[in-house]
């Protein structure tokens, strides 16, 4: 029986080679950009959720800042009149932290009753032996421990921070800039008269720290609290993983004009996001509404937080 | 002589059938070119609202001056206009957001400029406001991808 002895040529068997060789290149070459473009946006992706997640929380925060509860007059501490508290529940202290040391510290304060309050803060902290930072919402219940206002002090025992939450990763600025009701920027925004906590820009103001107001005297930090009418907050993100293929160096410019941040970051490869967030702050300015103290009725123009 | 049962394929053959191949291939290849294109759309998609919803929130904030906010039209660059109260300066300030004007800039080579959004001609931002039976409502239009896919955002003012 005569055996089958033909097989492929020389010829078909390089150009069957040389089609394999382009296909598998092709795959190969084709496989390896749309991974680097998945990753790329994936990056991107997870930015973005991260920081819309904590601008939620954020926003959320701000709207109701300034909550006192329904019951508190009914205590005779802390004082009968309402607008004393109001000037201590939002403090902004700015350009200390973060990796650039220009990040703000956002503090917020919920009265639930004279003896009874949380504070919120929002800041940017280290990543242990690392060169990064993250945004942090800190809640503490009643942190002071001090006697205010005719207030018996706070039980040490509850001074202990409740939740501390890590928001987003690899942050590298957070602006929080905040505006009267003509949109006019209040600096300084600070509501304790301690020093150590309200900044340098507080304790002097020309050469006077106490303003009078109408409802009283009032450092200026407090007198700009009870007008704040809204926030803006700008958090800028980085990617975790590299992105570009080259390196690129950035500047980032947050805030207002002399209000802000301007950062210069060296070259590399990171993808980065500005998000901004506008809050109406509704709870925070003096409300024109009928209280204990202040009976009457509300007219159209005199709108609550006008 | 080959027998009809010991034949091969032939390069024809072979080369037909990595042409179907190769069809199907760049065919998985666009597939995932569209959905990580889809991935980047959604994400733009997402800041509109996300700006849509600033823009309703600072006419929340000054119901009594709604009509100052009407027929405000948002394109793709940022010019600013001398700001004297407050519907002004949050105009601006909406501007300046939708076009990110000033948030990130990178070296281009010749100096720094901004990190421009995805915008195109069409897109187009734009506000109104209507009052009747003593009631007003803010809408936001936001035209994104040439015009062609809109989104409406509304609330009752006061």
């Amino acid at each position: 029986m005569k055996k089958n002895t033909k097989g492929f040529t020389l010829a078909e068997v390089l150009v069957a080679v040389v089609i394999g060789v382009i296909s598998v290149a092709a795959a190969f070459s084709a496989y390896n950009y749309y991974t680097k473009s998945y990753e790329a946006v994936s990056q991107k992706a997870n930015v973005n959720s991260a920081a819309r997640d904590a601008l939620i929380l954020i926003t959320k925060d701000l709207r109701n800042a300034g909550f006192i509860g329904t019951s508190f007059l009914n205590a005779n501490c802390e004082n009968n009149n309402e607008l004393k508290i109001r000037r201590e529940l939002l403090s902004v202290r700015s350009k200390g932290y973060g990796r650039y040391g220009q990040g703000d510290l956002l503090t917020l304060w919920f009265v639930v009753s004279p003896e009874d309050r949380k504070q919120v803060t929002y800041t940017l902290h280290r990543k242990q032996n690392l060169n990064e930072y993250y945004l942090a919402r800190d809640v503490r219940i009643n942190p002071d421990g001090q006697n205010r206002g005719g207030c018996s002090a706070y039980n040490a025992s509850f001074n202990n921070p409740v939740i501390n939450e890590v928001l987003v990763s690899h942050v590298e600025d957070f602006q929080v800039i905040l505006k009267d009701k003509d949109g006019k920027v209040l600096v300084p925004v600070c509501t304790a008269s301690k020093t150590s906590s309200c900044g340098a820009e507080e304790v002097k103001v020309g050469n006077n720290n106490i303003v009078a107001t109408s409802y009283g005297n009032m450092t200026r930090g407090q007198a700009n609290a009870v007008n704040t009418h809204s926030a803006d907050i700008y958090l800028t993100v980085r990617s975790p993983k590299e992105v570009y293929n080259n390196n690129r160096s950035f500047r980032i410019v947050n805030g207002e004009a002399g209000y802000g941040s301007n950062i210069s970051v060296s070259a590399d490869k990171y993808y980065r996001e500005t998000f901004f967030a506008s809050v109406h702050t509704r709870n925070l300015s003096i409300p024109q509404v009928p209280t204990a103290n202040n009976a009457g009725s509300v007219g159209e123009g005199q709108g609550y937080n006008k | 002589m080959v027998k009809e049962s010991q034949k091969g394929i032939s390069v024809i053959e072979a080369l037909v059938c990595m042409v179907i191949i190769g069809i199907g291939f760049v065919a998985m290849m666009q597939l995932s070119a569209y959905s990580i294109g889809a991935m980047d759309r959604s994400i733009e998609k997402n800041k509109m609202n996300f700006l849509s919803e600033m823009v309703l929130e600072d006419m929340i904030g000054d119901p009594y001056n709604a009509s100052s906010y009407a027929n405000i039209s948002m394109g793709c660059t940022y010019s600013s206009s001398q700001a004297t109260s407050l519907p002004t300066r949050k105009i601006n300030k909406w501007k300046k957001v939708f076009s990110e004007d000033d948030f990130i800039k990178f070296n281009s080579g010749s100096g720094f400029k901004d990190k421009k959004p995805e915008c195109a001609s069409g897109d187009q931002k734009k506000t109104s406001v209507v009052s009747s039976s003593g009631r007003t409502q803010a809408k936001i239009n936001l035209s994104t991808g040439k015009g062609k896919r809109k989104k409406f955002l509304g609330v009752i003012l006061k």
